[in-house]
């Protein structure tokens, strides 16, 4: 496994920037799970808000919070997981060029749960509209979750939420939680549902529902369970993402404490699967997120969140990359 | 681009298990507050180091950085409790421990953990970086507010006048001795003084000015009252509410310059400090219940009062207190009305007030004085029968909004 990604991506000529959204929209707690897309000239990334800061005591955990090793640690009067979303645009340097809280207000409705907000949204645009897609759970009164198309635009000198569709899911109406369904870019309003075997699905925002449409039988013997991650991008006539494996435990003290890990994957364009990199992490972080993968030019851009309290952008030359998928 | 953030963090990529340098890039994400990035390399920096005292300093840190994000007070309790033990023997965990217990009202706690601190040797080495531990007078500082829930009113507010003399402090600490004042309703202003070097600014001279090096009023009334009175010597005044002897005190530098008269104080040890420090006297009494006419008469005064200072708590006390002079056997030359305007804005005390003494004859001549220009506390008066119409010109200043009393007692270009 490699434990540090950016520095190797670093020595063979790429870049890495933090993403910062002002704190005086924040009050400086978490900013995770971006997600980049390249819309014409344009580099834009969703950033994800969350009201909490990440405790993580990794390591050793000499230093635990008074809960465990892991917290999630909101205000301690609010005990809801608030997340709102910032649309951000870069320059070619992936400095932020301007950075605008999403408006969702025309949208929102009373939330019955407490999780509040549409998490982890995927930034992509098709039929000539950008959305964010990503998980909401605050409709129900018991928290599922559903995948949720957000349709945004600049307007009046900010950004504002225009449509919301809840897309049921396919096969199985009483699942509990949808999420990190990951876009297709060059397949309009189809997605990998599940990676390893790989599912493809594909929504429809006029009936609010989804079908498979591809399920393969192909299982790859791992460790763990793939998980989705950024998009799913065309390269080089094969399609390639990030997935995340995650490994939950309870530590001495019956605890809970987690380790993500991030994998490229590459499939064909009949989906089958062609290559799986070594498990990686991009900074030595236990836990890290990544939402995003695009092409741009020569490289890819890879945004991802780390502890759920820093956001990043990634520029890796691609032959770095093929290189780095094929060791 | 953020180049000192950036630079930091790459440091960081190529050593990420150094807990130094994710100390610094924890600086740096703090300094652009970015709190929950701040943690994450705080935390690493702490679970990485074998140095006790950076694991201390970091553990100070994250609590530093909850405490700046507000609402998450378990765990800067959380980090404190874990970083003292690593330097038991320093006096900055301490501090802030108090301080956290002390804004969460557990006085009894913060007074512990003041008192553990307080009695520590100033350590030998020095943290990396400025944890918020005002080392002059931090633990005071403490002490101060849990002085008051444990020891209640009468002493606190000598302890803040006499603590704010001798310390410059930072804005933190200010507002949070307005705040706390004003909350246990001891109204509080922050004072300014008038030294010679300002001789050449002040908006009115008078006659033995030069011989001034400072003043000692809250907010010029001492100067208000010789410039009135072109630098009279030897007059007489009538204290109502008179404080600290020396610290915001209205009559001290008068008693320098010759002055008799007679004060009155509920607070018993100010007035017996008072006794102990001036040569005037000070009596407790209610102000108001007090008997004014029986007071004049232990002075020199026949029928005319030189100074006249209403100044109690609250603003209603002060109006009762002026309701029971004796303007019919007394005039006064110079009259410094508190009303508190800006904490008692419905209650009418300002119009009550400005309405009884000029019905009786005296004008208003400095309205609505403040040392923050958003207070309104004190109104000033004089009887124009004792002044000039020259210098009553020169000295009045009636606008339709609060006065900056710097505005009011130099000429600024």
């Amino acid at each position: 496994m490699e434990i540090n990604l950016v520095k190797r991506v670093l020595d063979s000529g790429g870049m890495i920037r933090p993403l910062i959204v002002p704190s005086e929209q924040t009050d400086g707690s978490g900013i995770c799970n971006p997600s980049v897309f390249i819309d014409g000239e344009d580099i834009l990334v969703n950033i994800r808000h969350v009201n909490y800061d990440m405790y993580h005591s990794e390591f050793n955990q000499k230093y635990p919070s008074w809960y465990g090793p892991l917290i999630y640690l909101h205000r301690e009067d609010d005990v809801c997981l608030r997340t709102q979303n910032f649309l951000a645009k870069l320059t070619p340097e992936l400095d932020i060029e301007r950075v605008d809280r999403i408006d969702t207000s025309d949208l929102d409705v009373e939330p019955i749960w407490n999780f509040i907000g549409l998490e982890d949204g995927r930034l992509f645009r098709w039929d000539d509209k950008l959305y964010i897609c990503g998980v909401r759970r605050d409709t129900t009164d018991n928290g599922q979750g559903r995948m949720e198309f957000s349709e945004i635009e600049y307007v009046d000198g900010g950004v504002k939420e225009i449509s919301r569709h809840r897309i049921e899911a396919p096969n199985n109406p009483d699942s509990y939680c949808e999420k990190n369904w990951m876009p297709i870019l060059d397949k309009p309003f189809h997605f990998i549902k599940w990676t390893n075997p790989i599912e493809v699905v594909r929504a429809d925002l006029e009936t609010l529902s989804s079908e498979t449409v591809y399920k393969s039988e192909d299982y790859q013997p791992a460790q763990r369970d793939f998980r989705g991650n950024s998009h799913v991008i065309n390269y080089k006539g094969n399609y390639i993402a990030l997935i995340h494996e995650v490994d939950f435990w309870y530590n001495e003290n019956e605890r809970k404490d987690s380790q993500y890990y991030n994998r490229f994957i590459v499939w064909d364009k009949e989906w089958n699967f062609v290559r799986a990199s070594q498990r990686f992490k991009f900074m030595d972080n236990y836990i890290e997120f990544s939402c995003g993968l695009a092409k741009h030019g020569d490289d890819f851009l890879i945004s991802f969140g780390a502890q759920d309290n820093t956001a990043y952008i990634l520029k890796a030359n691609q032959e770095f990359i093929e290189s780095f998928i094929y060791e | 681009m953020n180049k000192s953030l950036q630079k930091h963090l790459e440091n960081y990529i190529y050593d990420t298990r150094n807990p130094e340098v994710n100390f610094y890039l924890g600086v740096e994400f703090e300094k652009i507050r970015q709190y929950a990035s701040s943690l994450t390399h705080y935390l690493k920096c702490a679970e990485l180091s074998d140095d006790q005292l950076l694991q201390y300093e970091a553990q100070l840190r994250i609590a530093t950085v909850f405490n700046k994000q507000g609402g998450r007070v378990k765990s800067e309790l959380n980090a404190l409790h874990q970083a003292i033990p690593l330097a038991p023997d320093r006096p900055e965990g301490y501090y802030l421990i108090a301080d956290c217990q002390r804004r969460r009202a557990f006085f009894t706690e913060a007074l512990m953990y003041t008192r553990l601190g307080k009695q520590l040797p100033e350590p030998v080495t020095t943290l990396r970086t400025d944890v918020g531990f005002p080392k002059e007078y931090g633990f005071e500082f403490e002490e101060i507010l849990t002085h008051y829930h444990r020891n209640g009113f009468n002493t606190t507010r000598s302890k803040v006048v006499e603590f704010l003399h001798k310390y410059s402090i930072t804005d933190y600490h200010r507002d949070v001795l307005v705040k706390f004042m004003n909350e246990i309703k001891l109204n509080y202003y922050p004072a300014t003084y008038y030294t010679k070097s300002k001789i050449d600014k002040l908006r009115v001279g008078f006659e033995g000015v030069e011989g001034i090096e400072k003043n000692y009023a809250q907010a010029y009334q001492d100067m208000f009252v010789l410039m009135s009175l072109n630098g009279q010597k030897d007059g007489i005044y009538l204290e109502i509410g008179s404080g600290d002897p020396t610290y915001n005190n209205n009559t001290k530098l008068l008693e320098e310059l010759g002055w008799t008269g007679i004060s009155i104080d509920l607070n018993a040890e100010l007035v017996n400090k008072f006794n102990l420090e001036r040569s005037n006297r000070a009596l407790v009494q209610d102000a108001t219940t007090a008997d004014y006419g029986t007071l004049l008469q232990s002075t020199d005064a026949i029928d005319v009062v030189d100074y006249l200072q209403v100044d109690c708590e609250p603003a209603y006390n002060t109006y009762q207190a002026l309701l029971r002079i004796p303007f019919t056997k007394y005039q006064f030359k110079v009259i410094t009305f508190e009303h508190d305007h800006y904490t008692d804005m419905n209650s009418g005390i300002r119009r009550a007030s400005r309405e009884l003494l000029s019905k009786l004859g005296y004008k208003l001549v400095v309205n609505d004085i403040s040392t923050d220009r958003n207070r309104s506390f004190e109104d000033w008066w004089v009887h124009p029968d004792y002044i000039s119409e020259e210098r009553l010109k020169q000295i009045t200043s009636i606008t339709d909004d609060v006065q900056l009393v710097d505005d009011y007692m130099y000429r600024y270009l």
